[in-house]
């Protein structure tokens, strides 16, 4: 043991932080792939989704000592990763769904009267899309429910993360940077083939089901190709750091503006040579905007054609941050974000405001339909 | 980590030539006085009449196309949505220094759009709901100005043939009017309809034309409120305001199968509809869903559908089957039966700021662009496929056109206007 991952595993008994108890095995399983971590064992394992039939793949990936060479300065520096799982594929259309119909699901509540927003509970509350105005910039691919989900944007991803963090109990969010490398690295690195990736030349400029491709050695679908996924990162310059968390949190290049961010992992619309896991896609949210023709732009969807090989997948820390830090994973970065939002949801109707919580399923079944 | 050129060989950036204009009709070749902007570098004065969504963003737009513009005064019925729109459109770092909009001319009251054209601007941009432009578009076109007008241009028959006119007086007179179809100044949809004209598929068969969508918002209620200004508020659920969800919405796919037409009309039309998801009180009379068998006189029949409902299949496009293949207009996509597939690579610029960008220049060159006979036949279309379903009769087109049924109250205020009631085909075809 290095002293660096002696000190990861001493910031893991830090108080405050919540040790994920889905996932994990007290023996050491007799077959299958697991991480071990401090005499436990984190494994693959599925999640359904509450209040619905739809369900996902984590997968477990190591923490460990990465090295790390900054995009603009070229510099190396190492950085420690706690363990954590990560989504086998790309988040679907099945799962996304979900959290759509929110839309609808709050406006049935408004009219009824139940589980209002106050700024008391507003912590607890999120955002949910807009209703789609015209579907063409959004269902190119079709509207398959094992399809990827696209077109969203970071700040509607992370939205989801929270709504699926509230419902269950578990802490979702985006992958930092880092993580969502090393988990595609699996090791070795895999180079894009025309048997891991979707991409320009084999995909026919569609999105594709999820898990089709041969996984990498870690389980993980998709991660070359298909669509290129959102992570929390801005890109370009800034410290590669979270001074303010608790332990076990990634290294984050923190934005501090709306774009660009992160994308990472190729896309069906992108050459084979942009497949690469070390490739950084700059976001480009006014041009993704184009084609909104209402203003303020939507700050929960792109409409544009260029915009629909937008994705993302989860991340779920074994160690995760209280929970009043959570919110800084979930919740708009920067100002102007939450303004908009604000402004469509009050001003327009479009899109709205809600609570989430382990009852949210009960409270639809009796008020959202 | 390596660096990635931003999308350096995606789609969105392969050259391929567009032709640019090749589509918009120039119906005036001489224009009078009023065309007085002609190769003058002049700042042109742009005002804005409705401040929604719509509203504000084609006021970025405007200003964005036009480097040398001002917004200079907005107008809404409703002064907290006149102060709004203009904070939004303020929000716009890109254009807010060009944005000088004082109290004295931000104006509200069902009259605010006289005050707005009256304050010496250059250029209108009408974006209220439907029912108010042929009055607001007839009065700009009076006091000489160009116009930029939202679709659809009506509720009724009435009001489309009022635009009629209005659209020749403007011809007369030199003004542009461009329209808010903005489909015609997509590129990607020009080069598709380019090479379906050109043969690439044959002579058309069949259109199947589809806007099938979800829900849209609503604004809710609010105590105090009279019943006029709830349903102003809440206006794509009025047929008065806005001409049922196939004009406010799907007028985009019956434009395009107009477009295929040659901008012809049809003879007759055969619709069906109704209301199956939004029965609430609270969405007003408007059906969520239409089926209209468009006939014409030679060539294809069409194939339409709109519908307005959650949870079920989406698609907006029109499928054109031909003698010799099959094509999607939005999907840029042409099939012929012997050959290979043909997808638009060219560039994809907003089609929102494309129409303005041609708007702008046509003023300046003092070509003056008049959409005035496709934005009124395919609003009409749109009526005539409204009017069949409510009735549930077989409509022909002279019939529709000279339905003299002018829709919504003869007076505007605050007042508790009535409920309207939902049309039931064959027994109360009421509009």
């Amino acid at each position: 043991m290095t002293a660096r991952t002696a000190l990861l595993l001493a910031t893991l008994t830090l108080p405050g932080v919540a040790w994920a108890e889905l996932g994990v095995s007290r023996v050491k399983p007799s077959e299958g792939r697991y991480v071990e971590v401090a005499g436990v064992y984190l494994v693959p394992h599925e999640v359904t989704i509450p209040g619905a039939e739809v369900t996902f793949r984590m997968e477990p990936i190591p923490g460990g000592q990465v090295m790390v060479t900054d995009p603009e300065t070229g510099e190396v520096s190492e950085v420690i990763l706690a363990p954590y799982w990560i989504g086998r594929t790309e988040v679907t259309w099945a799962e996304y769904w979900q959290y759509m119909n929110l839309c609808a699901v709050f406006e049935r509540f408004d009219d009824a009267g139940v589980r209002q927003v106050t700024s008391k509970n507003r912590v607890d509350a999120i955002t949910a899309p807009s209703k789609l105005y015209d579907t063409t910039f959004t269902y190119d691919s079709g509207e398959e429910p094992d399809l990827p989900a696209v077109s969203m944007t970071q700040y509607a991803a992370k939205q989801y993360t929270k709504w699926l963090s509230l419902l269950t109990g578990e802490f979702y969010r985006l992958p930092s940077e880092v993580e969502w490398e090393w988990a595609a690295r699996a090791g070795e690195s895999p180079t894009p083939t025309e048997a891991n990736t979707w991409h320009e030349d084999n995909a026919d400029y569609l999105t594709h089901p999820v898990g089709e491709k041969e996984p990498n050695a870690w389980g993980l679908c998709d991660t070359l190709g298909n669509v290129s996924e959102w992570v929390l990162d801005a890109h370009g310059a800034g410290p590669l750091a979270d001074p303010d968390g608790p332990g076990g949190e990634p290294p984050v290049r923190w934005p501090t503006k709306l774009f660009p961010r992160v994308l990472k992992g190729g896309s069906a619309y992108l050459p084979i040579d942009e497949s690469g896991v070390a490739v950084r896609r700059p976001s480009d949210d006014e041009t993704w905007r184009e084609y909104d023709p209402n203003v303020p732009k939507s700050p929960w969807w792109f409409a544009h054609d260029d915009a629909q090989d937008i994705g993302f997948r989860l991340v779920r820390p074994y160690a995760a941050p209280s929970r009043d830090r959570r919110n800084a994973y979930w919740d708009a970065d920067v100002a102007r974000i939450q303004k908009v939002a604000d402004f469509r949801i009050d001003e327009e109707g479009r899109g709205e405001r809600g609570l989430v919580d382990p009852d949210l399923p009960t409270a639809i079944q009796q008020h959202g339909r | 980590m390596a660096e990635q050129t931003q999308n350096s060989t995606r789609r969105g950036f392969l050259q391929q030539s567009a032709a640019v204009g090749s589509t918009v009709a120039v119906l005036s070749a001489s224009p009078l006085a009023y065309g007085a902007h002609t190769g003058v570098d002049e700042t042109l004065r742009v005002g804005l009449v409705g401040c929604g969504g719509r509203g504000r963003g084609a006021a970025i737009d405007a200003l964005s196309a036009d480097k040398n513009t001002k917004l200079v005064a907005v107008g809404d019925a409703f002064a907290d949505r006149a102060a709004s729109g203009l904070a939004a459109i303020e929000f716009d770092e890109s254009v807010a220094d060009r944005v000088t909009v004082d109290a004295d001319h931000t104006f509200s009251g069902f009259d605010a759009f006289k005050k707005v054209i009256d304050a010496d601007v250059d250029v209108i941009l009408l974006a209220t709901p439907p029912h108010f432009r042929p009055e607001h578009l007839a009065y700009a076109v009076e006091k000489g100005k160009h116009v930029f007008v939202e679709k659809p241009i009506s509720v009724d028959m009435p009001g489309a043939e009022s635009v009629a006119s209005t659209c020749e007086i403007a011809a007369q007179k030199g003004l542009s009017i461009v329209s808010g179809l903005c489909w015609r100044y997509d590129l990607g949809v020009r080069e598709t309809m380019r090479r379906i004209q050109e043969g690439a598929i044959g002579d058309l068969i069949a259109i199947e034309s589809n806007y099938n969508s979800g829900t849209l918002w609503h604004r809710g209620d609010k105590p105090g409120w009279s019943r006029m200004e709830y349903q102003l508020r809440n206006w794509l659920y009025y047929t008065w305001l806005s001409g049922d969800i196939i004009a406010e919405q799907a007028i985009h796919s019956l434009d395009k199968t107009a477009w295929l037409m040659g901008d012809a009309s049809p003879v007759k039309a055969m619709a069906m509809g109704g209301r199956q998801q939004r029965t609430d009180a609270k969405y007003g009379n408007v059906y969520d869903h239409f089926t209209v068998f468009y006939e014409y006189e030679a060539g294809p029949s069409v194939f339409f559908t709109c519908r307005q409902q959650d949870g079920c299949t989406t698609r907006v496009d029109e499928t054109v089957h031909g003698t010799k293949g099959k094509a999607e207009i939005l999907a840029h996509r042409v099939q012929p039966n012997n050959g290979s597939e043909w997808r638009y690579d060219g560039q994809k610029p907003s089609m929102y700021l494309n129409e303005h960008i041609e708007f702008f220049k046509s003023i300046r060159d003092g070509q003056p662009i008049n959409n005035g006979h496709y934005m009124v036949n395919s609003t009409r279309i749109a009526h005539m496929g409204r009017m069949a379903a409510y009735g549930g009769k077989t409509l022909g087109w002279d019939e529709a056109v000279s339905s003299v049924e002018r829709l919504g109250p003869e007076k505007y205020g605050w007042t508790d206007l009535p409920e309207p009631p939902v049309a039931v085909p064959g027994v109360e075809a009421t509009a």
